[in-house]
């Protein structure tokens, strides 16, 4: 049979063209790449789908010729991408038709590790998972049952979640999560609040914020600070493109990365920082604006707490009830200059009130202060020159940014992404950011990136939910690392370090089976090493994904998941709903929602009363309870659009399901809220935005807001204010002299996280993981240019091939994560041979309220290698075996 | 039945079987109790069904005939001769070795030696369990242990202990073995 065959230089040109797009500006609105001249084969359809290699859901056309799938190309219509795409979709083809995907359900024969596979049906599969998983739940208890996901590519995030809770065991977790976003989320919804809303919750630009941005000939942002985020690798096609065109008209950017990133190359200002050094540099901001008075005025007064008196005893916001017999205990208090007394301040605002934002003053007889104070006291000690030294930075370069952000171009943004939410002052982080935008007012004006953009939850709702009330009080209270980190209550999720040693050392009890739907968690989580040692004490492990990787080899079922190109899914695209389309089929493949929705319904039938709750309307609601089909699941999903269903729905797509004038509002804290008559004002305790954070300690001696039950207390409370923590391995320590330099990862535009490492395209542009190293470095520790060096930490030792360069800050070097699905058969499984998690720290201390370990931000050393490692591809002719054998199309399997 | 004598064998030899048993988390007690039950030379039809047997109430992973391939290319099982057309199997000294080694009250020994703090927690669990109990009558049982909440371990954590040590097994309840029995008997003065 003839081989399918791809046209390579049209495959490398549109690549060129998606890297070019982030550097080179548009004036004229229109985009600046080509159209794509593909020719069109006759008897082909072109398909409306989205991609789904990363969160950005970019717009696709797919050609679908007799079934089979024979190009990609963007959708210009999709408007978050206007037809960019990058490499990671443009390889879809590639990883739809790859002759190693995992094609049909399969059962380990022989050993562990030893890759001996038998075929199965789908449901023997299901039948022995579920007998196994009730044997479990019966002998040690259904907590000792673990569940695991992954982020970014998997748009259906809570499956796995839905059904531990169905199954009423506490513990899942992803390597993401306290790694990734949930610090922002959650510190943005105690600053900002909580609308339901996807778009403009926060600011994070690859989690479809920064709307305001794409409207680049609409502009009023004059700057943007992108923190710890590189859009040019990590959304190369939405946010990078939208970089591209506000910079081109003027837009101010400023970057604060340890790595020269294409963004750094075009910004007006580069901050090379010290990784894990990013809270102290905020507090050096915060202090910097306070002190120079570039806040907004009138919005800290009116609408944040920062007037609001805090008893410093005890922590807490004064309220009315406590200056005034029959006071209200939802009014809070500030210190009027006129009369010189504490006073309540009703919602939103006494003009008749002079509140003090400074000062320190005795109500009856106990020293409070304005929470501006409070917070004016913590930053203190963080002046420009302290910034500097801490940071590795200019303090004159510092100051400049602070100038472009708070006066010199505003309105501003700082927008921050995941580097941060990676070390454990990731909760302090966010907190820091927030405040910056609000001390600015940067909140739901135009061009502020923290919007209450009427979405109605449409790009977030339509998909599986937790059904959260299924699992028990008492299952609750015992989900590994629940008391110490109690900000995990939001996403519903465990502590992975907690599960590690769970598994490990078997207590508090020990885990048994490990459901597991995602790619190579020995290359995300940190410490691989760690987790295949607790993974020899398993009784049972699933891996459910597309095709195998490290973690399959440990694994005693492989479940094959569909490739995005085989999904349906629905989307939001600003104010219009669209559709991921499936455009074929094959193997036995399934989606995980079907595979997960069986599983329970097995369960059920085995005797689970909670599984069996799981498909009971009643039970489940609000929620929808599980569906056989995916085809009745989807129509449910999109049944909150005027009782739509699936097929109404993808016919119709892409539509408006609200106009973009109404979506698209602003001030809505200024709007009359019609019950009260009043301003609806924010959606926190004090309806203002929120810099001291009385809900933090509330959080960690109760579990509220997200428990519905009182949860024993943490031993310390979490602070209400952001600190710096200098990192456990730092350069300034003893480790600093073994391991002198400081790593830090990031991302690339040719992978998300750790797939498609396997695709030969993708692997020919970059066969290898980089370590980058500026010349000072290489220089001192004897590394030439291209040279394989070792690179080794505390928890052991990998490979990378060196890239010197001055895009790298002196001192700290940078690796991306990496597998080697070569190696898959060989001893090592592929994860030891590039995989910067070998070298990441997974031990204490986490950040106290999400539980942060430690993947960027810690100490290592290098030196030259003596040869490659063994068993890897580099060079082209290597990835042929990769390359798409194409397959009939086959029926959805359903039992 | 032949009795090795641990000492002549090379260690490497049973450390690679006892690697192999222990690598099979949840079929590591049957196949101790088939080499136990090989030290007679057996059929593998009649292995089969003794392997069925232990696990009816059981889910594991491997075929019987899996089971036996694990412990014969581990060196615990060598086929002997065959039998009108039936393979014989019968235990290796190596395999002998592992079973004097790895016995019940061997483990249950190195088990109490390594926690001696939490001796009484597992007595106890071995006396409760002699008359077979579900996990949550032994969560009952235990609640009030001191020793259990202060260091916030759950009583699933001494069960499965238990169980790996061969103190008890797991029969649609847990059941205090024979070699648990004798083991309370014997640490009787100890009991508080």
């Amino acid at each position: 049979m003839e081989r399918f065959k791809l046209n390579r230089r049209d495959f490398l040109k549109a690549t060129a063209v998606a890297g070019t797009i982030v550097s080179v500006s548009s004036l004229t609105g229109t985009t600046l790449v080509p159209k794509a001249e593909a020719a069109t084969q006759p008897g082909t359809k072109i398909v409306r789908t989205q991609c789904r290699n990363c969160t950005a859901d970019c717009g696709v056309l797919a050609h679908v010729k007799d079934g089979r799938v024979i190009k990609i190309e963007g959708d210009p219509t999709f408007r978050r991408s206007e037809g960019a795409l990058c490499p990671k979709g443009l390889s879809g083809v590639q990883a739809l038709y790859h002759p190693n995907r995992n094609k049909y359900p399969m059962k380990r024969v022989g050993q562990r590790g030893e890759n001996k596979w038998k075929r199965i049906s789908w449901e023997q599969a299901i039948d022995e998972i579920a007998h196994k998983l009730m044997e479990i739940r019966a002998k040690y208890g259904a907590e000792a049952v673990m569940g695991s996901t992954g982020g970014g590519g998997n748009p259906n995030f809570y499956t796995v979640c839905r059904f531990m809770n169905s199954f009423d065991s506490p513990n899942w977790f992803e390597p993401g999560a306290a790694q990734c976003y949930m610090p922002r989320t959650l510190m943005y919804a105690h600053t900002y609040g909580l609308y339901g809303t996807l778009q403009g919750q926060n600011t994070s630009l690859g989690d479809s914020n920064g709307v305001e941005g794409y409207f680049y000939n609409d502009l009023t942002m004059k700057s943007m600070i992108l923190w710890a985020t590189a859009p040019s690798y990590s959304g190369p096609s939405q946010a990078g493109r939208m970089l591209a065109e506000i910079r081109a008209r003027g837009v101010k950017t400023v970057v604060i990365d340890p790595r020269f990133t294409p963004d750094a190359a075009k910004a007006d200002l580069w901050l090379p920082i010290r990784p894990g050094t990013d809270v102290a540099l905020g507090l050096a901001w915060i202090r910097y604006i306070l002190e120079h008075k570039l806040y907004d005025k009138d919005f800290v007064m009116k609408w944040t707490n920062m007037p609001y008196l805090v008893n410093t005893k005890t922590k807490y916001f004064l309220r009315e009830s406590d200056i005034k017999k029959g006071g209200d205990s939802n009014t809070y208090v500030v210190w009027d200059t006129k009369t010189k007394s504490a006073k309540a301040m009703p919602f939103p605002y006494d003009e008749q009130l002079s509140p003090a934002l400074e000062g320190s003053y005795k109500v009856n007889g106990v020293v409070c202060k304005p929470s501006f104070q409070l917070l004016k006291d913590r930053v203190e000690p963080w002046t420009l020159k302290k910034a500097g030294e801490t940071c590795w930075l200019d303090p004159k370069k510092i100051e400049e940014a602070i100038l472009i952000f708070a006066k010199n171009a505003t309105p501003s943004n700082v927008c921050l992404g995941v580097a941060t939410d990676q070390n454990p002052n990731s909760t302090q982080a966010a907190h820091m950011s927030a405040i910056l935008n609000i001390l600015v007012g940067s909140v739901e004006k135009p061009g502020a990136v923290l919007q209450r953009y009427d979405d109605k939850g449409v790009g977030g709702r339509m998909r599986s939910s937790k059904l959260r009330h299924l699992l028990s009080e008492k299952q609750l209270n015992k989900r590994l690392g629940l008391k110490e980190h109690k900000g995990m209550l939001q996403w519903w999720i465990a502590q992975p370090n907690a599960i590690l040693d769970a598994m490990t050392y078997g207590k508090p009890y020990k885990i048994k089976a490990w459901l597991e739907r995602s790619g190579n968690k020995l290359g995300t989580a940190a410490n691989s090493a760690a987790w295949v040692e607790g993974m020899k004490n398993l009784e049972l492990i699933v891996h459910f994904f597309m095709y195998p990787t490290s973690f399959t080899a440990y694994a005693d079922y492989v479940l094959p998941a569909v490739e995005w190109l085989e999904t349906d899914f629905p989307t939001a695209d600003f104010n219009a709903a669209t559709a991921r389309v499936a455009v074929t089929h094959t193997y036995e493949t399934v989606n995980e929602y079907w595979f997960f929705a069986q599983l329970a319904k097995r369960c059920a039938e085995l005797g689970h009363e909670n599984c069996k709750r799981a498909w009971d309307p009643k039970a489940c609601a609000p929620e929808p309870p599980y569906f056989d089909t995916m085809e009745k699941t989807l129509d449910n999903w999109v049944s909150m659009l005027d009782g739509m269903t699936w097929k109404e729905y993808k016919e119709k797509a892409p539509f408006e399901y609200v106009p973009m004038k109404e979506f698209r509002r602003f001030y809505v804290y200024k709007e009359t809220d019609p019950k009260t008559g009043k301003p609806k004002g924010f959606s926190t305790p004090s309806k203002k935005c929120e810099v001291y954070l009385e809900s933090m300690i509330e959080l960690g001696r109760t579990g509220k807001p997200y428990s519905p039950w009182d949860l024993p207390p943490v031993d310390v409370d979490y602070d209400a204010l952001p600190y710096y923590l200098e990192p456990d391995e730092s350069p300034n320590k003893a480790i600093g002299k073994k391991f002198p330099l400081v790593m830090s990862n990031g991302r690339l535009p040719y992978w998300h996280h750790t797939t498609l490492r396997n695709i030969p395209y993708l692997r020919e542009i970059k066969p290898y993981a980089e370590i980058w190293i500026n010349p000072v470095d290489a220089k001192k520790y004897g590394i030439s240019q291209g040279d394989w060096v070792v690179v080794e930490s505390a928890r052991g030792k990998t490979h990378a091939k060196a890239l010197v360069t001055e895009g790298e800050a002196i001192g700290c070097v940078y690796m991306e994560r990496f597998w080697n699905p070569e190696a898959l058969n060989t001893s090592t499984h592929g994860w030891k041979e590039m995989n910067v998690n070998v070298l990441s720290k997974n031990t204490a201390p986490f950040n106290d309220v999400v539980g942060t370990y430690t993947l960027r931000g810690y100490q290592v050393k290098v030196s030259k290698a003596p040869s490659a490692p063994k068993n890897i591809w580099t060079k082209p002719e290597q990835f042929e075996p990769w390359m798409p054998q194409e397959t009939d199309q086959t029926k959805i399997v359903e039992l | 039945m032949e009795q090795a004598n641990v000492t002549d064998i090379p260690e490497a030899q049973v450390g690679m079987l006892l690697a192999k048993i222990a690598a099979e988390p949840d079929s590591r007690d049957i196949l101790y109790k088939t080499l136990v039950y090989c030290q007679e030379k057996r059929t593998t039809s009649d292995i089969e069904t003794q392997i069925r047997s232990w696990t009816v109430n059981r889910s594991i992973l491997h075929t019987p005939q899996s089971l036996m391939t694990i412990l014969t290319e581990g060196g615990g099982l060598q086929p002997v001769e065959s039998d009108e057309g039936q393979t014989i199997l019968h235990t290796t000294s190596v395999g002998n070795a592992v079973v004097i080694t790895a016995c019940p009250s061997n483990r249950l020994e190195a088990l109490f030696d390594s926690e001696p703090e939490y001796v009484q927690i597992y007595l106890r669990i071995l006396q409760e369990c002699v008359t077979p109990h579900t996990l949550s009558e032994m969560e009952d049982i235990m609640e009030g242990n001191e020793t259990m909440k202060k260091e916030n371990i759950l009583v699933s954590y001494f069960i499965s202990e238990l169980e790996e040590a061969g103190g008890i097994e797991w029969d649609i309840k847990w059941k205090t073995t024979q070699t648990g029995i004798d083991t309370l008997n014997m640490l009787k003065p100890l009991r508080s």
